[in-house]
């Protein structure tokens, strides 16, 4: 960047480079998920795996199972997701591209949302696909009232991923690495499991109908919540 | 300051047992198990207490990248887990008797089951990171995200809850005045043994840390 005296506006090129980084971390970072096979691939694999244990654990087609099985996909997905969000900022660690990234001149909100964005893309990826498997394992009968599910996904997904890059963030500088993670992400988001859990099963239920609303609402409150805060403090997360 | 913190808990330690044991009246129905109720109630309050010193020394922190206020957030916070486990623990013993089941998913014991998960996976963080201030940004970071999602938790709760059917619901307790200032005693002393722990915590931590700078130097 050239020296700029500092009483000058900001020129277009500077405004603009924060999105620009955004945009640029989101493609390699898609590229790398879907092209590895440590991947997006492996996740989706492990997520189907948990999605049979439970299966195998239970007795096939028993009633308890049934009537948990909306609890047992978003086991699923957090697990996985879990998984995902845990590579966010292992490459840029490795070969400390990280520092580079925080050299940067530009507000570090944008790197965090670039890979805000990858993660919120690729767990909704892996809700899409683990939900058909989801359907087929345990025999859930697809009612009008599926459509709500359009609606829960992005909302967890919003949620799981806010809290989750930011941790993941966190997690780098800790000795237990994926496991720092897990236990810092799961505790604080039990709010969004149990939101979509609720809500999951009352739009799989045969014969129900939708009441309780108020479970949007609260993962409304918790994605608002989350993203904002994470996007003020992600300042003091990178970098030393 | 700390000395004196001390002096004072010890007469105001026996007037708690005092009053809990001697003082207060036996309940009718309880019997004497209810007597543990001074204690349970006094630690869960001190317990938040804790963590409401943590959130505030953690913004602080943040703030001013002052290394005492970090050393204050996670002192603070290591009583607070304490306290927290030691509710919990009185609280399964008074349960046991009096409501037949050690816990019950009522929506405060969940919630404060989700805020003891919150504050031990703050501590682990803390235990696993090389010194330096990565590690206390990091966790002051933690403790202001854990302190958020509190009232998040309560409002999901008790909404869960309520769907389901609650088959005991929670206490309801008409007290008797000696058993009032049983109680007010009780909550004092223990908000008086955690400003000494809490004291003697950070003092030990900065002498650990000068003891350190100047190893370090040598």
């Amino acid at each position: 960047m050239q020296a700029t005296p500092p009483a000058a506006p900001p020129s277009q090129r500077d405004m603009r480079i924060g999105p620009q980084t955004a945009f640029a971390i989101l493609k390699k970072d898609l590229l790398l998920e879907f092209r590895g096979k440590e991947g997006f691939l492996s996740n989706l694999f492990f997520g189907l795996l948990v999605l049979l244990l439970f299966v195998f654990t239970f007795d096939p087609g028993s009633e308890a199972l049934r009537q948990g099985s909306a609890a047992v996909f978003w086991i699923a997905v957090a697990f996985a997701a879990v998984l995902t969000l845990g590579r966010t900022f292992q490459r840029e660690t490795e070969d400390r591209a990280v520092d580079v990234l925080s050299l940067l001149p530009l507000d570090p909100a944008w790197i965090f949302l670039g890979k805000l964005l990858t993660n919120f893309l690729v767990i909704l990826m892996l809700m899409l696909l683990i939900f058909p498997l989801f359907v087929v394992f345990f025999d859930v009968t697809l009612t009008w009232r599926c459509w709500l599910l359009a609606a829960i996904c992005p909302l967890a997904a919003v949620g799981l991923s806010s809290v989750g890059t930011l941790f993941a963030a966190v997690a780098e500088s800790s000795r237990l690495r994926q496991l720092a993670l897990s236990i810092m992400m799961y505790p604080i988001s039990i709010p969004v499991l149990i939101a979509a859990v609720q809500l999951t099963q009352q739009s799989i239920k045969p014969g129900g109908q939708i009441e309780n609303w108020h479970w949007l609402t609260l993962l409304f409150i918790f994605d608002a919540v989350f993203l904002a805060a994470a996007l003020i403090i992600f300042d003091y997360v990178l970098g030393d | 300051m700390r000395f004196v913190l001390l002096v004072l808990l010890y007469p105001a330690m026996i007037l708690t047992l005092y009053c809990a044991f001697i003082f207060a009246p036996t309940e009718a129905v309880m019997g004497e198990v209810q007597r543990i109720f001074y204690f349970h109630f006094s630690v869960d309050l001190v317990c938040f207490l804790a963590f409401f010193v943590l959130f505030i020394f953690s913004i602080a922190y943040l703030a001013t990248g002052n290394r005492k206020f970090d050393i204050w957030a996670s002192s603070s916070g290591e009583i607070g887990v304490l306290f927290g486990t030691l509710a919990m623990v009185t609280g399964s013993i008074w349960a046991k008797p009096v409501w037949n089941t050690w816990w019950t998913w009522d929506p405060r014991l969940t919630t404060f089951l989700i805020l003891w998960l919150i504050y031990v996976a703050y501590l682990l963080l803390r235990a696993n990171m090389a010194e330096s201030d990565k590690k206390y940004k990091l966790s002051a970071v933690f403790g202001i995200l854990g302190f958020i999602d509190v009232p998040i938790v309560w409002m999901s709760i008790r909404w869960w809850r309520t769907i389901h059917p609650v088959v005991i619901t929670s206490k309801s307790i008409n007290l008797d005045p000696d058993m009032k200032t049983t109680m007010f005693v009780a909550l004092g002393t223990f908000t008086l043994l955690y400003a000494v722990l809490l004291n003697f915590r950070v003092r030990q931590r900065k002498l650990d840390y000068e003891i350190t700078a100047k190893w370090m130097e040598a």
